[in-house]
Order: C-alpha cells, then sequence, then structure tokens
C-alpha cells in the first residue's frame, strides 16, 4: 500500500483497534474473546472491534491504520498471586531484540506492533489488557472469577478509550 | 567414536518434528531418519460418531488446512448417502480449496521459507524469520502477508471464520453464495494476481543463487501421484489419480479415489508416528513417490489457466521428464498461487454461481465412502465405513504430508551426506538439512496416527547399529 494510500485509509478508519484473542473453547482462555466481544456491542463509531483465535501477521494493517491497539487476552494467575486486571504498555523491541522464532500462524502484541513499524513505518500506542484467568478446561465455560474479570477488564477499556477519545 | 546429531525441533514447518543423523566413526554421514513426535488418534476417536459429523470433527486435525479435510470428508459422505452435489456446490466448494490452497501456499513461501532465500541459508538465525524480512523487503513481506490474508477472507466470507468454517457439508455447502459477496472477493483478484507475477518476477532469477542447494534437497528419481480432471489437468478438488515416473511416463491412471487401497499401500516404521504410504505394485520403499505441488505439476499435461500455463511452460524447462528437486516445490507452490486465482476468478464469473441450490438431502445408502481431494500438501484419502445406525465403525485418513514420509526421509540423508561434513556443524548446514524438510510443507499436525499408549523408547546406536544406551518408557 503507498503511503499517500495509507494516510487516506487512516483518515477514514476508526482511531481506536481492540483485539481480543483466545480459544473460545477452553474455558477462561476465551475471556479475551468476551471482552473484545462486549466491546463490539457498545457499537462505537470510534472503535473497530476484532475478535480473532490467534494473533497473525494479517492483523498488521489493521494495527497501522490505528491510533491506539487494545489487545485483551486471558492472563493465566498463579495459585496465591491476586487476580487484577493487568494494564501493560506495550514498547516495540529493538529490532536487535526481537525473535521471531515461528511467525507464520501466531505471534505475540509486541511482534505485531514491531512488525507494522517496520512495513508501515507507524506504530501507534499499544496496550495489553490481561483478563485473571484460572481454568483452561477443554469445553469447560468462563469460571465465575474469570467473568467478574472481564467485567473489571471492561471498566479499563471504556476508561482507556474515553480518556484518548477526548 | 559414532555419533548422533539431532535436530529437535524443526523449525519453521507446522507441527513437531526431529531429525536424527547418524555418523560412522570418520565422521561422515551414514544415514538420517524423519521422526514425526506427535500423536492424535482421529481414526480411533471418531468411531462410533455419526457420519455427518465427520467434517467437522476431521476439520480440527489441523488449523492451517482444515478446508481440505471438509473436502475429503464431505466427499466421502457424499458417497454414504450416495449424492451428487447441486453443480453450483461444487463449484462453490472449489472455490474455498483454492481460497485455501492460496493462502496456504503463501504462509509456506512467504513466512517458512521466503527467510532462506532472502536472508540467505547461512544468515543469523534470530533474523533468519519474517521480522528479518520485513525489516530488509517491506514490499515482499507485504505481499506475503496480502496474499494469505486474500485467500484467508474467501474462506471467512463462505464460511463464516477463516479456521474450521462449517460451511463444507455432506450433501454440498450449507448456504449459497450472494452477489455481495461474490463482488467482494472478485475486487481483489487483480491484486492477488498483481502480487502473484511480481513474486515469481524475483525468485525465478534468484533460484540461481541456490543451485547447489536444488542439486541435493531430495533431487532424485521417484514417483509422483496427483488427481488430474478427465482432460488430464491440473486439478484440485476432484478427478482421477495419475501416477508418473521420473521420465513422466504414466505408470497408473484413472485410478478411481474409490479403489486407493488397490495401489497405496502403507507401512510403519519404528521411529515415527508418520506411516509410511507406498506404492503397491513396487512394494515397500520402492514403491517410493511424491505428492504435493511439484508432483501435481509433473502428472498434470496443462494447467488449464492461461497465465500458469505459461509459467508451466518456463517450469518444464528445468528438466526434460519430470522436475525431480525437492527443491522446486517452491517454484511450483507459486504456479499453483496463479492457477488458484485464475480458477477463481473463473469460477465465480460463472453464470450459475449464484444459483440457491446447493445442497443434496439423503440418508445413508451405503456403508461405506471414500473422498479424496488434493491439499495444498498433497492428495488426502478420508475412507470411511458406518453401521446400520451411520455410526463411524471405521476410518482411515491417508494424509498428504504422509505419502512424503519415504522421500522426505530420503531426502534428509541426501542433504545431510552433503553439508554435514567433519566434526564442525556449521548452523548453516543444518538450516539446509532442515530446509529439505520445508520443502515438502509438512503438515504434521494432520499427519500421524496412533493407537492405544503413546510409548517413548530413546535409542544410541554405534554404526553397525549395536545399541549403546536405550531408555523406555511406557
Amino acid at each position: 500500500m503507498s503511503a499517500s494510500a495509507a494516510d487516506g485509509l487512516a483518515s477514514l478508519t476508526p482511531p481506536f483497534l481492540v483485539i481480543g484473542w483466545g480459544n473460545e473453547l477452553r474455558g477462561d482462555d476465551a475471556a479475551g474473546c468476551r471482552v473484545a466481544d462486549a466491546v463490539e456491542g457498545w457499537a462505537r463509531h470510534d472503535v473497530v472491534v476484532l475478535l480473532v483465535h490467534q494473533l497473525t501477521p494479517e492483523l498488521i494493517e489493521n494495527i497501522a491504520n490505528a491510533r491506539c491497539v487494545i489487545f485483551v487476552d486471558a492472563r493465566a494467575v498463579p495459585a496465591g498471586d491476586p487476580a487484577d486486571v493487568h494494564v501493560e504498555r506495550l514498547t516495540p523491541a529493538p529490532d536487535s531484540d526481537v525473535h521471531a522464532p515461528v511467525m507464520g500462524h501466531h505471534g505475540s502484541p509486541a511482534e505485531l506492533v514491531s512488525l507494522a513499524g517496520l512495513l508501515y513505518g507507524v506504530t501507534p500506542e499499544a496496550w495489553l489488557v490481561g483478563v485473571p484467568a484460572f481454568d483452561f478446561q477443554l469445553g469447560a465455560p468462563l469460571s465465575a472469577r474469570a467473568q467478574a474479570g472481564v467485567e473489571a477488564a471492561l471498566e479499563r477499556v471504556k476508561s482507556m478509550l474515553t480518556s484518548r477519545a477526548a | 567414536m559414532a555419533q548422533r546429531i539431532v535436530i529437535d525441533p524443526v523449525t519453521r514447518i507446522e507441527g513437531h518434528s526431529k531429525i536424527t543423523i547418524f555418523l560412522n566413526d570418520q565422521g561422515e554421514v551414514e544415514n538420517a531418519q524423519f521422526h514425526v513426535t506427535q500423536f492424535r488418534g482421529f481414526e480411533k476417536f471418531t468411531e462410533g460418531r455419526p457420519f455427518q459429523e465427520m467434517p467437522s470433527l476431521t476439520a480440527r486435525t489441523c488449523g492451517i488446512c482444515p478446508v481440505s479435510h471438509l473436502m475429503a470428508s464431505a466427499k466421502a459422505c457424499d458417497e454414504i448417502m450416495a449424492v451428487r452435489i447441486p453443480p453450483t456446490a461444487v463449484k462453490l466448494r472449489r472455490v474455498m480449496n483454492l481460497a485455501q490452497m492460496v493462502q496456504s501456499h503463501a504462509l509456506s513461501f512467504f513466512h517458512l521459507s521466503a527467510p532462506d532465500f532472502l536472508m540467505g541459508m547461512d544468515s543469523d538465525p534470530r533474523a533468519r524469520n519474517i521480522l528479518g524480512v520485513a525489516a530488509k523487503f517491506p514490499e515482499i513481506a507485504k505481499d506475503g502477508i496480502w496474499l494469505r490474508k486474500f485467500g484467508q477472507q474467501i474462506v471467512e466470507r463462505l464460511g463464516g471464520k477463516r479456521v474450521h468454517p462449517a460451511w463444507v457439508v455432506p450433501g454440498g455447502v450449507s448456504k449459497p453464495l450472494s452477489a455481495e459477496v461474490r463482488d467482494q472477493i472478485v475486487a481483489d483478484i487483480p491484486q492477488a494476481v498483481a502480487v502473484a507475477r511480481r513474486t515469481l518476477d524475483w525468485y525465478k532469477p534468484a533460484m540461481a543463487k541456490f543451485t547447489e542447494e536444488i542439486e541435493t534437497f531430495a533431487n532424485f528419481p521417484s514417483l509422483f501421484l496427483g488427481l488430474v480432471g478427465p482432460d488430464g489437468s491440473l486439478e484440485h478438488y476432484d478427478g482421477f489419480m495419475r501416477i508418473v515416473d521420473s521420465n513422466r511416463k504414466i505408470v497408473a491412471d484413472k485410478l478411481e479415489s474409490s479403489a486407493y487401497a488397490h495401489h497405496i499401500g502403507e507401512a510403519v516404521e519404528p521411529f515415527s508416528y508418520l506411516k509410511s504410504p507406498f506404492f503397491k505394485p513396487l512394494g515397500y520403499p520402492g514403491g517410493i513417490y511424491r505428492v504435493g505441488p511439484l508432483a501435481r505439476l509433473n502428472v498434470a499435461d496443462r494447467c488449464g489457466t492461461p497465465l500458469a500455463d505459461r509459467e508451466l511452460v518456463d517450469f518444464r524447462k528445468l528438466q526434460a521428464g519430470a522436475v525431480l528437486s525437492s527443491f522446486h516445490f517452491h517454484y511450483a507452490r507459486l504456479i499453483e498461487i496463479v492457477f488458484g486465482i485464475e480458477r477463481l476468478a473463473e469460477l465465480l464469473g460463472s453464470s450459475d454461481i449464484l444459483n440457491p441450490q446447493v445442497r443434496a438431502v439423503a440418508n445413508p445408502n451405503r456403508s461405506e465412502g471414500v473422498g479424496v481431494s488434493e491439499a495444498p500438501r498433497g492428495t488426502l484419502i478420508h475412507h470411511y465405513k458406518i453401521d446400520g445406525d451411520g455410526l463411524i465403525t471405521w476410518a482411515n485418513l491417508i494424509i498428504a504430508t504422509g505419502h512424503n514420509n519415504l522421500a522426505m526421509n530420503r531426502g534428509i540423508t541426501q542433504a545431510a551426506k552433503h553439508f554435514v561434513k567433519g566434526s564442525k556443524i556449521a548452523e548453516g548446514a543444518l538450516n539446509r538439512v532442515e530446509a529439505v524438510i520445508r520443502c515438502y510443507d509438512p503438515c504434521l499436525s494432520c499427519s500421524t496416527h496412533a493407537l492405544g499408549q503413546m510409548p517413548l523408547h530413546v535409542v544410541l546406536q554405534g554404526p553397525e547399529g549395536n545399541v549403546l544406551d536405550e531408555c523406555v518408557r511406557g
């Protein structure tokens, strides 16, 4: 895509991108998708929401077109640790520090943001919201504690979008 | 003292495997083995399930090529129902099958193998990946990402999701194509053609830098197996099985899918969960054959679309008879991408593509069904038997990658003997041995089956095969 075409597209594209990912068949691993699902239900005109099974390079164009990207994923909580929502600012690592042993069909949020910078010269503000997750059994529904984490994560995402939309 | 070199895991492939290279007392490569270390068990745990569930169940064999399993499985179910599915349903299944082939080949070429071509086989492994390609060759990286997205979006638009779409069903497809979706797909075709053509434009001259690899990467005479259409043209969904030898002389032709077991046997080796299919008339292991893009271009008389056929003329100039070097799987993949895009355009332009009649409905009318299609990696066979209630009593899956098992083993031995020398093992030499496997773009998630317990047996062997040490579990 040419720079001018990319600029044109970016000006038409909503500034916020929320990407929720995880395996919806494995219990609390669906937490990221549940958050994204709920954000989509807000029907905000300034937010694009993507629900995906894995993070893949095909998301890079969407990332490059956003001003702010919020990744949402389940975060396995070790026993005894507090079950808080973690919010972390993502900083693309210098090229020399980035290792992508296999990026054919899954990558990390930081790798995708790095790739967007390399390919499109654009590195949007990027955040990772980790929803506390406890039970990853096959076929199990979201646990009650993970559901509570989803609600807390939604409050954080709403606050992030509101503060940046101003 | 004899040594073993172990590459574990093999990188930039789908699934898990390892390679063992056996050295003699002089430190020369004696032999090499390709071990597939995964356990799946689909043939066993699908017993007792209603046959109609098989497309959905077997699609879960893989997250990269689920569409291939949907195709072969649905065709096996069509046979059990004894139906001929509506013509529009055939076309729509072909559209999805071709789209998946384009995205799968794009993944293999750009993400998994292009780092070797562009960064160099001996380059720093930390940069020999898609990020390294993106840093040095951003336009090529963008092309690869775009082309894969093109194929995946077609699958998603037709089936509702990119991975494990539920749209291909026994009897046809679950819903017709809308004009809106057709137009969305067609709008992207010119760019897809442009990406495919400019990829060939840089790749073809780049092959000149890899003459040593071309000479030694699984370059040996073998049979080749693939589907062809009634007129002998390139085929991915239906048609007949054809086998040619290394002179491109037809050895067997117009083989009905349902009779595959008369021609193909399966052997088991103790060092891998991947079985070794072979051509029965020549026995095991003499009946070694290859499948996949290289094989398909060797068995077909023509592609059947204009741009792909023009590329096929150049491809055939590589060698009289069949093209034998497995390095040229990569070139064949690019030609198939061109073919896939051209054929997609033809299918979507046909007058009945929007016809709402897309599914035949019937109860079981046969107790057995075989479905054969071409997955991106090669010929895929699903064979089911059912009881009076329509429940699966037996299933056999011969997976594309499995057909290539003998060839992959022979290929890594050939490459190891050429590139691995002496007591100092260069990283580039080991990368080349791995790269032989990558030529085949194996999908090891699909191709392994085992029954019962999963034993683990590690053996250290001396040059005479004497056991120096071993441990056993299970």
